[in-house]
């Protein structure tokens, strides 16, 4: 057989696995990628760890008690992340069949006590739905932090910085931040404050924004689907 | 003569594993990589016949897509070695100069086209991933021409 046609019998076939098996090249890539970083128990732990102290932040801040999930989480399964730079969108299994929305909230763990926001939903399609986690330089979404409440805009990236924050503002450093979108339900966990320092025009403060668990993390999501766009929740 | 041609789309092929296995790894472990993948993708436009470089781009796109149908990133990334295997040849320059400006050429590009704000927001990464790219591209470039003298320097 011609070289020509071997490769062309080559083409083919990687062309036919693009568009009739896209999974197949999935599973070839977590295989090159490395295994999920932290030891699993530890990691749950230190999840719900950051969801108590969000909790104590919330109750001293609001001297009442918020449940901000709606408890219809729906479990997705992540199929494979965006491979370059600078964004982290993630693909899952779930789509408006499944009664996805975009802006819903993703979570990364189920437990209405220990549920961290991870990301939102960005683009949905009947049977899959991409998600743009907090470490995309896209996203934003303002946030309170500690137990004063202190306002700020979270921007997400490799390291996501919380921004705007008051420079009279109380905050220590490992306070609790959760969200106070309009656009996601109240006080959903999404991390802690760290390196609080003034900003580069000094007119506010920034901080560090420390999750407990990194990119490489998303295996399995949790959808929000009874929170409606806007944040409506019922 | 046939057996070199084999045996060249054979190492391209197994420099493109290598450079998916390190990019994602990179990416892993630090939050970004150099374009290793793409760098690769250049550098074999210096030297493989346009199926030799189908093959492996479909590769790519066929290891890289991440979502159900390849968007508009991943055709990009299919497209950039074809457009610089063609476009050293109005370059005046030695091909090893051509390839690592062609590698900081890709990069520069797609991002700028697909991720104009993280370079706003990250210049200092922006440009390591540049260097980077740049040095892998020229290393690969230099290792193939020395094994297969696939291009006059």
């Amino acid at each position: 057989m011609r070289k020509e046609n071997i490769l062309l019998i080559l083409l083919f076939l990687t062309v036919f696995l693009i568009f009739l098996y896209p999974s197949f090249g999935w599973k070839i890539r977590s295989f090159l990628s490395p295994p999920g970083g932290q030891n699993y128990d530890y990691k749950k732990l230190a999840i719900e760890n950051e969801s108590l102290k969000t909790d104590l932040a919330k109750l001293n801040a609001l001297k009442k008690v918020i449940s901000p999930l709606s408890g219809n989480l729906l479990e997705a399964f992540v199929y494979s992340e965006y491979p370059f730079n600078f964004k982290s969108r993630i693909l899952t299994d779930k789509g408006t069949k499944d009664g996805v929305k975009v802006g819903q909230p993703v979570l990364i763990s189920s437990s209405s006590s220990a549920a961290i926001l991870a990301g939102k939903i960005n683009e949905v399609f009947d049977d899959y739905s991409l998600v743009e986690t907090i470490f995309d330089s896209g996203f934003q979404i303002s946030v309170r932090i500690g137990g004063a409440g202190a306002n700020s805009l979270l921007v997400g990236g490799n390291s996501p910085k919380l921004t705007l924050i008051p420079k009279d503002a109380k905050i220590t450093d490992g306070d609790a931040v959760y969200s106070s979108s309009p656009d996601y339900p109240f006080g959903l966990a999404i991390g802690l404050a760290r390196n609080i320092r003034l900003s580069a025009d000094q007119f506010f403060e920034e901080a560090d924004l420390e999750t407990a668990y990194n990119p490489n993390d998303f295996q399995t999501v949790f959808i929000d689907i009874n929170s409606n766009v806007k944040g409506e929740i019922r | 003569m046939l057996k070199e041609k084999y045996g060249k789309l054979a190492a391209s092929f197994l420099f493109f594993v290598i450079a998916s296995f390190l990019q994602l790894n990179f990416k892993a472990f630090f939050g970004w990589s150099p374009e290793f993948a793409m760098a690769a993708l250049v550098v074999f436009g210096f030297y493989l016949s346009v199926l030799e470089m189908g093959v492996l781009s479909f590769f790519g796109i066929f290891l890289f897509n991440w979502r159900v149908l390849p968007g508009w990133e991943i055709l990009f990334f299919f497209l950039i070695p074809f457009f610089m295997m063609f476009a050293r040849k109005i370059f005046p320059w030695r091909n090893d100069f051509n390839c690592v400006l062609g590698t900081v050429f890709s990069v520069f590009v797609f991002y700028a086209v697909f991720g104009l704000q993280g370079i706003l927001g990250n210049p200092g990464v922006f440009m390591w991933i540049l260097a980077a790219t740049a040095f892998f591209g020229a290393a690969v470039f230099r290792l193939l021409n020395y094994f297969y003298k696939i291009s006059p320097i």
